[in-house]
Protein backbone atom coordinates (compact mmCIF):
# COMPACT_ATOMS: atom_id res chain seq x y z
CA UNK A 1 0.00 0.00 0.00
CA UNK A 2 1.55 3.01 -0.79
CA UNK A 3 1.93 6.24 1.52
CA UNK A 4 -0.81 8.58 -0.48
CA UNK A 5 -3.37 7.02 -2.57
CA UNK A 6 -5.42 9.06 -4.63
CA UNK A 7 -8.43 7.03 -6.86
CA UNK A 8 -10.54 8.48 -9.44
CA UNK A 9 -10.31 12.26 -7.97
CA UNK A 10 -12.72 15.19 -8.75
CA UNK A 11 -13.32 17.75 -7.71
CA UNK A 12 -15.64 20.94 -8.61
CA UNK A 13 -15.92 24.18 -7.01
CA UNK A 14 -19.38 25.69 -6.38
CA UNK A 15 -18.96 28.53 -8.34
CA UNK A 16 -17.88 26.83 -11.65
CA UNK A 17 -18.97 24.03 -13.64
CA UNK A 18 -15.49 23.11 -15.02
CA UNK A 19 -14.03 19.93 -12.28
CA UNK A 20 -11.05 21.78 -10.79
CA UNK A 21 -9.62 18.21 -10.34
CA UNK A 22 -10.83 15.70 -13.37
CA UNK A 23 -10.24 11.65 -12.43
CA UNK A 24 -6.31 11.78 -10.93
CA UNK A 25 -5.37 8.76 -9.97
CA UNK A 26 -1.98 8.69 -8.00
CA UNK A 27 -0.06 6.81 -5.67
CA UNK A 28 2.89 8.80 -3.65
CA UNK A 29 5.32 6.45 -1.66
CA UNK A 30 6.91 7.42 2.01
CA UNK A 31 10.24 9.23 1.22
CA UNK A 32 9.38 10.73 -2.25
CA UNK A 33 10.56 14.34 -3.23
CA UNK A 34 7.41 15.06 -5.60
CA UNK A 35 7.41 18.33 -7.55
CA UNK A 36 3.92 19.21 -8.76
CA UNK A 37 4.11 21.77 -11.97
CA UNK A 38 1.88 23.61 -13.97
CA UNK A 39 0.09 26.93 -15.12
CA UNK A 40 -1.92 29.02 -13.22
CA UNK A 41 -5.61 27.38 -12.62
CA UNK A 42 -4.21 23.79 -13.84
CA UNK A 43 -5.37 22.78 -10.05
CA UNK A 44 -1.70 22.67 -8.55
CA UNK A 45 -3.37 24.17 -5.17
CA UNK A 46 -6.97 22.52 -5.36
CA UNK A 47 -4.98 19.06 -5.72
CA UNK A 48 -2.93 20.06 -2.66
CA UNK A 49 -5.98 21.02 -0.89
CA UNK A 50 -7.19 17.34 -1.09
CA UNK A 51 -4.27 15.96 0.12
CA UNK A 52 -4.78 17.00 3.77
CA UNK A 53 -8.61 16.92 3.72
CA UNK A 54 -9.52 21.24 3.54
CA UNK A 55 -10.89 20.24 0.74
CA UNK A 56 -13.32 17.34 0.24
CA UNK A 57 -13.04 15.58 -3.21
CA UNK A 58 -16.70 15.84 -5.15
CA UNK A 59 -15.83 12.12 -6.37
CA UNK A 60 -12.86 9.56 -5.94
CA UNK A 61 -11.16 9.00 -2.48
CA UNK A 62 -7.54 10.19 -1.15
CA UNK A 63 -6.11 7.95 1.47
CA UNK A 64 -2.94 8.88 3.72
CA UNK A 65 -1.52 6.02 5.12
CA UNK A 66 -4.61 4.01 4.86
CA UNK A 67 -6.81 7.21 6.38
CA UNK A 68 -9.48 8.37 4.11
CA UNK A 69 -9.46 12.22 4.40
CA UNK A 70 -13.13 12.25 4.25
CA UNK A 71 -12.78 10.46 7.88
CA UNK A 72 -13.74 13.23 10.78
CA UNK A 73 -12.79 11.28 13.70
CA UNK A 74 -9.43 10.53 12.52
CA UNK A 75 -8.74 14.67 11.01
CA UNK A 76 -6.65 15.20 13.85
CA UNK A 77 -4.17 12.43 13.32
CA UNK A 78 -4.26 13.60 9.35
CA UNK A 79 -3.65 16.98 9.81
CA UNK A 80 -0.56 15.55 11.85
CA UNK A 81 1.08 13.65 9.38
CA UNK A 82 0.37 15.84 6.67
CA UNK A 83 1.51 19.18 7.32
CA UNK A 84 1.15 22.06 5.36
CA UNK A 85 3.12 25.40 4.03
CA UNK A 86 1.55 28.57 2.13
CA UNK A 87 2.69 31.12 0.19
CA UNK A 88 2.17 33.55 1.94
CA UNK A 89 4.43 33.76 5.24
CA UNK A 90 2.57 36.27 6.92
CA UNK A 91 -0.68 35.16 7.35
CA UNK A 92 0.70 31.65 8.58
CA UNK A 93 2.05 32.79 11.54
CA UNK A 94 0.07 32.54 14.66
CA UNK A 95 1.94 33.98 17.53
CA UNK A 96 4.41 37.15 18.12
CA UNK A 97 7.40 34.98 19.23
CA UNK A 98 9.10 32.68 16.78
CA UNK A 99 9.73 29.69 19.30
CA UNK A 100 6.22 30.32 20.39
CA UNK A 101 4.75 29.92 16.92
CA UNK A 102 6.84 26.94 16.25
CA UNK A 103 5.25 25.50 19.32
CA UNK A 104 1.45 26.12 18.19
CA UNK A 105 1.07 22.80 16.00
CA UNK A 106 2.35 20.26 19.29
CA UNK A 107 0.51 22.48 21.97
CA UNK A 108 -2.68 21.88 19.72
CA UNK A 109 -1.66 18.35 19.74
CA UNK A 110 -1.41 18.25 23.72
CA UNK A 111 2.17 17.46 23.40
CA UNK A 112 3.58 17.12 27.23
CA UNK A 113 5.17 20.10 28.22
CA UNK A 114 8.92 19.22 28.69
CA UNK A 115 8.51 16.81 25.33
CA UNK A 116 7.49 20.25 23.86
CA UNK A 117 10.56 22.22 24.64
CA UNK A 118 12.83 19.47 22.69
CA UNK A 119 10.64 19.49 19.68
CA UNK A 120 10.71 23.01 19.46
CA UNK A 121 14.60 23.84 19.80
CA UNK A 122 14.89 20.65 17.59
CA UNK A 123 12.82 21.95 14.68
CA UNK A 124 14.19 25.68 14.73
CA UNK A 125 17.77 23.87 14.98
CA UNK A 126 17.07 21.90 11.91
CA UNK A 127 15.80 24.86 9.99
CA UNK A 128 18.63 26.92 11.17
CA UNK A 129 16.44 29.61 13.13
CA UNK A 130 17.34 28.15 16.45
CA UNK A 131 18.99 31.87 17.35
CA UNK A 132 16.06 33.72 15.92
CA UNK A 133 13.84 31.93 18.74
CA UNK A 134 13.11 35.11 20.56
CA UNK A 135 12.30 37.29 17.63
CA UNK A 136 9.23 38.54 16.25
CA UNK A 137 8.43 37.30 13.20
CA UNK A 138 7.84 40.37 11.59
CA UNK A 139 11.25 41.22 12.24
CA UNK A 140 12.15 38.30 9.63
CA UNK A 141 13.12 38.07 6.26
CA UNK A 142 10.16 36.05 3.88
CA UNK A 143 12.84 33.31 3.50
CA UNK A 144 13.28 33.11 7.49
CA UNK A 145 9.49 33.48 8.23
CA UNK A 146 8.81 30.36 5.93
CA UNK A 147 11.58 28.44 7.72
CA UNK A 148 10.18 29.49 10.64
CA UNK A 149 6.56 28.12 9.60
CA UNK A 150 8.55 24.98 8.23
CA UNK A 151 9.89 24.82 11.67
CA UNK A 152 6.00 24.78 12.81
CA UNK A 153 5.05 21.77 11.45
CA UNK A 154 8.74 19.56 11.60
CA UNK A 155 7.40 19.73 15.23
CA UNK A 156 4.21 17.91 14.83
CA UNK A 157 6.61 15.33 13.49
CA UNK A 158 4.49 14.49 9.97
CA UNK A 159 5.24 12.05 7.73
CA UNK A 160 4.87 13.83 4.79
CA UNK A 161 4.97 18.37 4.18
CA UNK A 162 2.85 19.78 1.40
CA UNK A 163 4.89 23.46 0.38
CA UNK A 164 1.67 24.92 -1.36
CA UNK A 165 3.98 27.57 -3.57
CA UNK A 166 5.67 28.30 -0.49
CA UNK A 167 8.33 30.10 -2.50
CA UNK A 168 6.57 32.23 -4.73
CA UNK A 169 6.88 35.29 -2.63
CA UNK A 170 10.70 34.84 -1.63
CA UNK A 171 13.72 36.64 -3.19
CA UNK A 172 16.07 34.03 -4.62
CA UNK A 173 18.14 34.07 -1.36
CA UNK A 174 15.19 32.96 0.37
CA UNK A 175 13.97 30.82 -2.08
CA UNK A 176 17.40 28.84 -1.52
CA UNK A 177 17.15 28.85 2.21
CA UNK A 178 13.52 27.12 1.68
CA UNK A 179 14.81 24.60 -0.55
CA UNK A 180 17.92 23.58 1.47
CA UNK A 181 15.75 23.09 4.47
CA UNK A 182 13.14 20.97 2.92
CA UNK A 183 15.76 19.24 1.08
CA UNK A 184 17.24 18.24 4.32
CA UNK A 185 14.07 16.86 5.48
CA UNK A 186 13.41 14.66 2.68
CA UNK A 187 16.97 13.03 2.93
CA UNK A 188 17.94 12.93 6.62
CA UNK A 189 14.36 12.46 8.06
CA UNK A 190 12.80 10.82 5.30
CA UNK A 191 9.53 13.06 5.05
CA UNK A 192 7.89 12.93 1.92
CA UNK A 193 8.02 16.29 0.00
CA UNK A 194 4.95 17.52 -1.99
CA UNK A 195 6.23 20.80 -3.35
CA UNK A 196 4.17 22.12 -5.51
CA UNK A 197 5.55 24.88 -7.80
CA UNK A 198 5.79 27.36 -10.72
CA UNK A 199 10.11 27.50 -10.72
CA UNK A 200 11.28 25.03 -13.16
CA UNK A 201 14.41 25.25 -11.36
CA UNK A 202 12.98 24.16 -8.23
CA UNK A 203 10.71 20.99 -9.77
CA UNK A 204 14.50 19.75 -11.71
CA UNK A 205 15.60 18.80 -8.39
CA UNK A 206 13.25 16.96 -7.20
CA UNK A 207 12.75 12.45 -7.71
CA UNK A 208 9.40 12.73 -9.64
CA UNK A 209 7.66 15.34 -11.77
CA UNK A 210 3.76 15.51 -11.84
CA UNK A 211 2.53 17.62 -14.66
CA UNK A 212 -1.10 19.04 -14.37
CA UNK A 213 -3.54 20.81 -16.66
CA UNK A 214 -6.79 21.71 -16.26
CA UNK A 215 -7.04 19.49 -12.85
CA UNK A 216 -5.39 16.43 -15.02
CA UNK A 217 -1.97 14.30 -14.73
CA UNK A 218 -0.37 15.03 -17.92
CA UNK A 219 2.80 13.70 -17.47
CA UNK A 220 4.36 12.34 -14.02
CA UNK A 221 7.92 10.54 -14.32
CA UNK A 222 11.42 11.80 -13.20
CA UNK A 223 12.28 15.33 -14.53
CA UNK A 224 14.21 13.69 -17.64
CA UNK A 225 11.04 12.12 -18.95
CA UNK A 226 8.90 15.11 -18.19
CA UNK A 227 10.67 17.64 -19.30
CA UNK A 228 12.13 15.78 -22.49
CA UNK A 229 10.02 17.35 -24.93
CA UNK A 230 10.41 21.12 -24.82
CA UNK A 231 7.66 21.27 -27.42
CA UNK A 232 5.20 20.02 -25.04
CA UNK A 233 6.07 21.80 -22.20
CA UNK A 234 5.82 25.13 -24.32
CA UNK A 235 1.87 23.39 -25.26
CA UNK A 236 1.27 23.29 -21.58
CA UNK A 237 2.01 27.21 -20.75
CA UNK A 238 5.25 26.23 -18.84
CA UNK A 239 8.93 27.39 -18.66
CA UNK A 240 11.80 25.46 -19.25
CA UNK A 241 15.20 25.49 -17.15
CA UNK A 242 17.38 28.32 -18.54
CA UNK A 243 19.91 26.18 -19.57
CA UNK A 244 17.73 24.00 -22.00
CA UNK A 245 15.88 27.01 -23.60
CA UNK A 246 19.72 27.88 -24.38
CA UNK A 247 19.86 24.66 -26.17
CA UNK A 248 16.91 24.67 -27.33
CA UNK A 249 17.63 28.06 -29.16
CA UNK A 250 21.56 26.78 -30.46
CA UNK A 251 19.18 24.03 -32.12
CA UNK A 252 20.38 21.15 -30.19
CA UNK A 253 17.69 18.52 -28.95
CA UNK A 254 18.92 17.82 -25.41
CA UNK A 255 17.08 17.20 -22.04
CA UNK A 256 19.75 19.76 -19.94
CA UNK A 257 18.00 20.85 -17.05
CA UNK A 258 20.76 21.13 -14.13
CA UNK A 259 23.85 23.71 -14.62
CA UNK A 260 26.08 20.95 -14.24
CA UNK A 261 24.63 18.57 -17.51
CA UNK A 262 24.40 22.54 -19.28
CA UNK A 263 28.09 22.97 -19.02
CA UNK A 264 29.26 19.18 -19.83
CA UNK A 265 26.94 19.96 -23.11
CA UNK A 266 28.46 23.15 -23.89
CA UNK A 267 31.93 21.01 -23.33
CA UNK A 268 31.18 18.51 -25.42
CA UNK A 269 29.52 21.02 -27.80
CA UNK A 270 32.68 22.96 -27.49
CA UNK A 271 35.02 19.97 -28.38
CA UNK A 272 33.94 18.78 -31.61
CA UNK A 273 33.78 21.96 -32.99
CA UNK A 274 37.38 21.98 -32.13
CA UNK A 275 37.90 18.86 -33.68
CA UNK A 276 36.49 19.62 -36.87
CA UNK A 277 38.48 22.78 -37.34
CA UNK A 278 41.67 20.80 -36.90
CA UNK B 1 4.82 57.14 13.42
CA UNK B 2 2.54 54.12 12.98
CA UNK B 3 4.91 51.59 14.45
CA UNK B 4 5.09 54.19 17.56
CA UNK B 5 1.77 53.40 18.40
CA UNK B 6 2.18 49.29 17.51
CA UNK B 7 3.72 47.23 19.58
CA UNK B 8 2.15 48.82 22.90
CA UNK B 9 4.13 49.92 25.58
CA UNK B 10 6.64 47.16 26.55
CA UNK B 11 9.95 48.36 27.11
CA UNK B 12 12.42 45.43 26.88
CA UNK B 13 14.44 45.60 30.25
CA UNK B 14 15.44 43.17 32.82
CA UNK B 15 14.54 44.32 35.75
CA UNK B 16 12.61 42.55 39.40
CA UNK B 17 9.17 44.07 37.49
CA UNK B 18 9.96 42.91 34.33
CA UNK B 19 10.30 39.58 36.09
CA UNK B 20 6.83 39.32 38.20
CA UNK B 21 4.11 36.72 37.22
CA UNK B 22 1.89 39.11 34.99
CA UNK B 23 -0.86 37.29 36.68
CA UNK B 24 0.22 39.32 39.88
CA UNK B 25 1.58 42.11 37.71
CA UNK B 26 -2.35 42.22 36.82
CA UNK B 27 -3.32 42.40 40.82
CA UNK B 28 -1.44 44.64 42.41
CA UNK B 29 -2.25 47.21 39.59
CA UNK B 30 -5.69 47.04 40.51
CA UNK B 31 -5.00 47.40 44.24
CA UNK B 32 -2.41 50.06 43.89
CA UNK B 33 -5.27 52.07 42.10
CA UNK B 34 -7.64 51.46 44.63
CA UNK B 35 -4.91 52.30 47.44
CA UNK B 36 -4.06 55.67 45.39
CA UNK B 37 -7.73 56.25 45.45
CA UNK B 38 -8.02 55.85 49.37
CA UNK B 39 -5.22 58.57 50.27
CA UNK B 40 -6.48 61.57 51.12
CA UNK B 41 -4.15 63.26 53.84
CA UNK B 42 -0.66 64.65 52.88
CA UNK B 43 0.75 61.97 54.95
CA UNK B 44 -0.93 58.91 53.25
CA UNK B 45 -0.44 60.58 49.42
CA UNK B 46 3.45 61.54 50.31
CA UNK B 47 3.89 57.79 51.52
CA UNK B 48 2.16 56.85 47.83
CA UNK B 49 4.64 59.25 45.87
CA UNK B 50 7.55 57.60 47.81
CA UNK B 51 5.82 54.10 47.17
CA UNK B 52 5.55 54.76 43.27
CA UNK B 53 9.30 56.61 43.25
CA UNK B 54 10.48 53.35 44.15
CA UNK B 55 8.64 51.34 41.68
CA UNK B 56 10.17 53.71 39.18
CA UNK B 57 13.51 52.89 39.81
CA UNK B 58 13.28 49.54 40.32
CA UNK B 59 11.48 49.28 37.09
CA UNK B 60 14.66 50.43 35.04
CA UNK B 61 13.17 52.42 32.94
CA UNK B 62 14.05 56.06 32.42
CA UNK B 63 12.75 58.91 33.41
CA UNK B 64 11.54 60.36 30.49
CA UNK B 65 10.29 57.02 28.88
CA UNK B 66 7.35 57.63 32.15
CA UNK B 67 7.07 61.75 30.90
CA UNK B 68 6.28 60.59 27.73
CA UNK B 69 2.98 58.69 28.88
CA UNK B 70 1.81 61.25 30.84
CA UNK B 71 2.40 63.97 28.31
CA UNK B 72 -0.85 62.85 26.60
CA UNK B 73 -2.95 63.36 29.63
CA UNK B 74 -1.42 66.62 30.23
CA UNK B 75 -4.96 68.69 28.82
CA UNK B 76 -7.06 66.25 31.15
CA UNK B 77 -5.25 67.04 34.08
CA UNK B 78 -4.84 70.57 34.01
CA UNK B 79 -8.60 70.89 32.85
CA UNK B 80 -9.71 68.48 35.93
CA UNK B 81 -7.40 71.35 38.07
CA UNK B 82 -8.72 74.53 36.65
CA UNK B 83 -12.88 72.51 36.76
CA UNK B 84 -11.72 72.08 40.80
CA UNK B 85 -10.55 75.24 41.58
CA UNK B 86 -13.57 77.11 40.22
CA UNK B 87 -15.92 74.67 41.53
CA UNK B 88 -15.23 73.36 45.29
CA UNK B 89 -16.65 75.21 47.99
CA UNK B 90 -14.78 76.59 51.03
CA UNK B 91 -14.60 78.81 53.55
CA UNK B 92 -11.40 80.45 53.67
CA UNK B 93 -11.87 83.07 50.37
CA UNK B 94 -7.98 84.08 49.11
CA UNK B 95 -9.09 85.94 46.38
CA UNK B 96 -12.85 86.63 44.98
CA UNK B 97 -14.13 87.73 41.14
CA UNK B 98 -17.52 88.27 39.80
CA UNK B 99 -19.00 84.44 40.54
CA UNK B 100 -15.64 82.74 41.01
CA UNK B 101 -13.97 82.52 43.98
CA UNK B 102 -10.63 80.61 44.91
CA UNK B 103 -10.29 79.27 48.49
CA UNK B 104 -7.78 77.08 49.78
CA UNK B 105 -10.16 74.12 49.92
CA UNK B 106 -10.22 74.49 46.60
CA UNK B 107 -6.56 74.19 45.97
CA UNK B 108 -5.94 71.33 47.82
CA UNK B 109 -8.44 69.81 46.71
CA UNK B 110 -7.51 70.50 43.26
CA UNK B 111 -3.77 69.33 43.66
CA UNK B 112 -4.51 66.08 45.53
CA UNK B 113 -6.25 64.85 42.37
CA UNK B 114 -3.92 65.99 39.78
CA UNK B 115 -1.19 64.16 41.76
CA UNK B 116 -3.65 61.56 42.30
CA UNK B 117 -4.30 61.14 38.56
CA UNK B 118 -0.43 61.56 37.67
CA UNK B 119 -0.06 58.44 40.17
CA UNK B 120 -2.31 56.44 38.38
CA UNK B 121 -0.74 56.83 34.75
CA UNK B 122 2.31 55.57 36.55
CA UNK B 123 0.81 52.97 38.29
CA UNK B 124 -0.68 51.29 35.04
CA UNK B 125 2.21 51.95 32.82
CA UNK B 126 4.08 49.72 35.49
CA UNK B 127 2.49 47.02 33.98
CA UNK B 128 1.95 47.92 30.68
CA UNK B 129 5.95 49.34 30.19
CA UNK B 130 7.08 45.53 31.88
CA UNK B 131 4.92 43.38 30.20
CA UNK B 132 4.84 42.01 26.71
CA UNK B 133 1.22 42.16 25.21
CA UNK B 134 1.65 38.12 25.01
CA UNK B 135 2.38 37.53 28.31
CA UNK B 136 -0.69 39.81 29.40
CA UNK B 137 -3.07 38.31 27.24
CA UNK B 138 -1.86 34.65 28.95
CA UNK B 139 -2.43 36.39 32.22
CA UNK B 140 -5.91 37.64 31.80
CA UNK B 141 -7.17 34.27 30.21
CA UNK B 142 -5.52 32.33 33.28
CA UNK B 143 -7.18 34.75 35.38
CA UNK B 144 -10.72 34.80 33.94
CA UNK B 145 -10.95 31.04 33.91
CA UNK B 146 -13.29 31.08 36.72
CA UNK B 147 -15.51 32.78 33.36
CA UNK B 148 -15.59 29.04 31.98
CA UNK B 149 -18.53 28.24 34.69
CA UNK B 150 -20.97 30.62 32.89
CA UNK B 151 -19.81 29.46 29.60
CA UNK B 152 -17.41 32.41 28.54
CA UNK B 153 -14.93 30.87 26.15
CA UNK B 154 -11.81 32.25 27.81
CA UNK B 155 -9.63 30.52 25.45
CA UNK B 156 -11.05 32.04 22.19
CA UNK B 157 -10.95 35.57 23.32
CA UNK B 158 -7.65 35.74 24.38
CA UNK B 159 -6.47 33.51 21.56
CA UNK B 160 -8.12 36.52 19.22
CA UNK B 161 -5.97 38.84 21.33
CA UNK B 162 -2.83 37.58 20.32
CA UNK B 163 -3.66 37.01 16.91
CA UNK B 164 -4.88 41.13 16.82
CA UNK B 165 -1.89 41.69 18.79
CA UNK B 166 0.38 39.87 16.29
CA UNK B 167 -0.92 41.20 13.39
CA UNK B 168 -0.88 44.85 14.09
CA UNK B 169 2.79 45.40 12.77
CA UNK B 170 1.79 43.52 9.35
CA UNK B 171 -1.33 45.32 9.00
CA UNK B 172 0.26 48.83 9.54
CA UNK B 173 3.05 47.82 6.82
CA UNK B 174 -0.03 47.05 4.54
CA UNK B 175 -1.52 50.32 5.54
CA UNK B 176 1.79 51.77 4.36
CA UNK B 177 1.69 50.05 1.22
CA UNK B 178 -1.89 51.06 0.72
CA UNK B 179 -1.26 54.50 0.87
CA UNK B 180 1.99 54.33 -1.32
CA UNK B 181 -0.31 52.75 -3.96
CA UNK B 182 -3.19 55.11 -3.63
CA UNK B 183 -0.33 58.46 -3.69
CA UNK B 184 0.78 56.91 -6.97
CA UNK B 185 -2.53 57.25 -8.33
CA UNK B 186 -2.47 60.81 -7.46
CA UNK B 187 -4.59 60.49 -4.40
CA UNK B 188 -4.92 63.39 -1.40
CA UNK B 189 -4.31 62.62 2.02
CA UNK B 190 -2.98 65.53 3.49
CA UNK B 191 -5.16 68.73 1.92
CA UNK B 192 -8.79 69.59 2.82
CA UNK B 193 -10.82 70.51 5.39
CA UNK B 194 -11.76 67.38 8.55
CA UNK B 195 -15.01 65.99 6.51
CA UNK B 196 -12.67 65.77 2.99
CA UNK B 197 -9.79 64.32 5.15
CA UNK B 198 -12.29 61.92 6.34
CA UNK B 199 -13.77 61.05 2.77
CA UNK B 200 -10.00 60.12 1.68
CA UNK B 201 -9.12 57.63 4.43
CA UNK B 202 -12.07 55.64 2.45
CA UNK B 203 -9.70 54.54 -0.47
CA UNK B 204 -7.41 53.10 2.14
CA UNK B 205 -9.92 51.25 4.72
CA UNK B 206 -11.72 49.38 1.94
CA UNK B 207 -8.43 47.51 0.60
CA UNK B 208 -7.78 47.07 3.97
CA UNK B 209 -10.79 45.75 5.00
CA UNK B 210 -10.88 43.22 2.00
CA UNK B 211 -6.53 42.12 2.60
CA UNK B 212 -8.03 41.23 5.81
CA UNK B 213 -10.45 39.03 5.39
CA UNK B 214 -8.43 37.50 2.75
CA UNK B 215 -5.46 37.28 5.65
CA UNK B 216 -8.42 36.09 8.01
CA UNK B 217 -9.01 33.39 5.78
CA UNK B 218 -5.65 31.79 5.00
CA UNK B 219 -4.71 32.01 9.08
CA UNK B 220 -7.91 30.04 9.37
CA UNK B 221 -6.69 27.31 7.23
CA UNK B 222 -3.02 27.37 8.49
CA UNK B 223 -4.29 26.90 12.18
CA UNK B 224 -6.48 24.20 10.89
CA UNK B 225 -3.58 22.98 9.33
CA UNK B 226 -1.71 22.66 12.53
CA UNK B 227 -4.49 20.77 14.25
CA UNK B 228 -5.89 23.78 15.65
CA UNK B 229 -9.00 22.88 18.03
CA UNK B 230 -10.02 25.15 20.50
CA UNK B 231 -8.72 25.60 24.07
CA UNK B 232 -9.69 21.59 24.54
CA UNK B 233 -6.32 19.12 25.74
CA UNK B 234 -3.91 21.70 24.47
CA UNK B 235 -0.98 22.26 26.49
CA UNK B 236 1.60 25.44 26.85
CA UNK B 237 5.69 25.63 26.03
CA UNK B 238 5.67 28.42 28.80
CA UNK B 239 3.15 28.48 31.72
CA UNK B 240 3.17 30.84 34.17
CA UNK B 241 4.65 30.20 37.08
CA UNK B 242 4.34 32.25 40.26
CA UNK B 243 7.32 32.04 42.98
CA UNK B 244 8.21 33.35 46.04
CA UNK B 245 9.12 36.80 44.71
CA UNK B 246 5.57 36.93 43.47
CA UNK B 247 3.77 36.40 46.67
CA UNK B 248 6.24 39.09 48.70
CA UNK B 249 5.42 41.69 45.62
CA UNK B 250 1.68 41.25 46.66
CA UNK B 251 2.48 41.47 50.13
CA UNK B 252 4.34 44.40 50.14
CA UNK B 253 1.78 46.14 48.07
CA UNK B 254 -0.76 45.04 50.39
CA UNK B 255 0.88 46.31 53.47
CA UNK B 256 1.59 49.68 51.61
CA UNK B 257 -2.59 50.45 50.53
CA UNK B 258 -3.32 49.23 54.55
CA UNK B 259 0.02 51.79 55.52
CA UNK B 260 -2.09 54.35 53.47
CA UNK B 261 -5.23 53.84 54.86
CA UNK B 262 -3.93 53.99 58.62
CA UNK B 263 -1.86 57.49 57.42
CA UNK B 264 -5.06 59.04 56.06
CA UNK B 265 -6.31 59.25 60.02
CA UNK B 266 -3.37 61.72 60.70
CA UNK B 267 -3.87 65.10 59.55
CA UNK B 268 -1.59 67.72 59.14
CA UNK B 269 -3.47 70.61 56.84
CA UNK B 270 -7.08 71.01 57.40
CA UNK B 271 -8.81 67.99 56.46
CA UNK B 272 -5.75 67.10 54.82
Amino acid sequence: MSFIECKNLYYQYNSSKRNAINNVDLNIEQGEFIAVIGHNGSGKSTFAKLLNGLLQPSGGSVLVGGISTADEAKRIELLQSVGMIFQNPDNQIVASIVEEDVAFGPENLGVPQEELRSRVDDALKTVGMYEQRLKAPHNLSGGQKQRVAIAGIIAMQPKCIIMDEATAMLDPIGRKEVMEAVRKLNREFGITIIYITHFMNEAVDADRVILLDSGEVVKDGTPHEVFADYDTMMAYGLDVPQGYQLMHQLGIDACVLTEKECVAQLENLLGENGKTRT
Amino acid sequence: MLKDISFGQYYPADSVLHRLDPRFKILITFLLIIGIFICNSVLSLSAAIVFVIIGMLLSKIPLSTYLKNTKPLLPIILLTFILNLIYVPGEHVLWHFWKISLTTEAIETAVFIAIRIILLVIVTSFLTYTTTPTALTSAIEDLLKWLKVFKVDVHSIAMMMSIALRFIPTLIDEINKIINAQKARGADFDSGNVVQKIKAMVPILIPLFISSFRRAYELANAMECRCYNGGDGRTKLKTMQSSFKDYLALAVCIAAVVGFVLLNSIKIIGVY
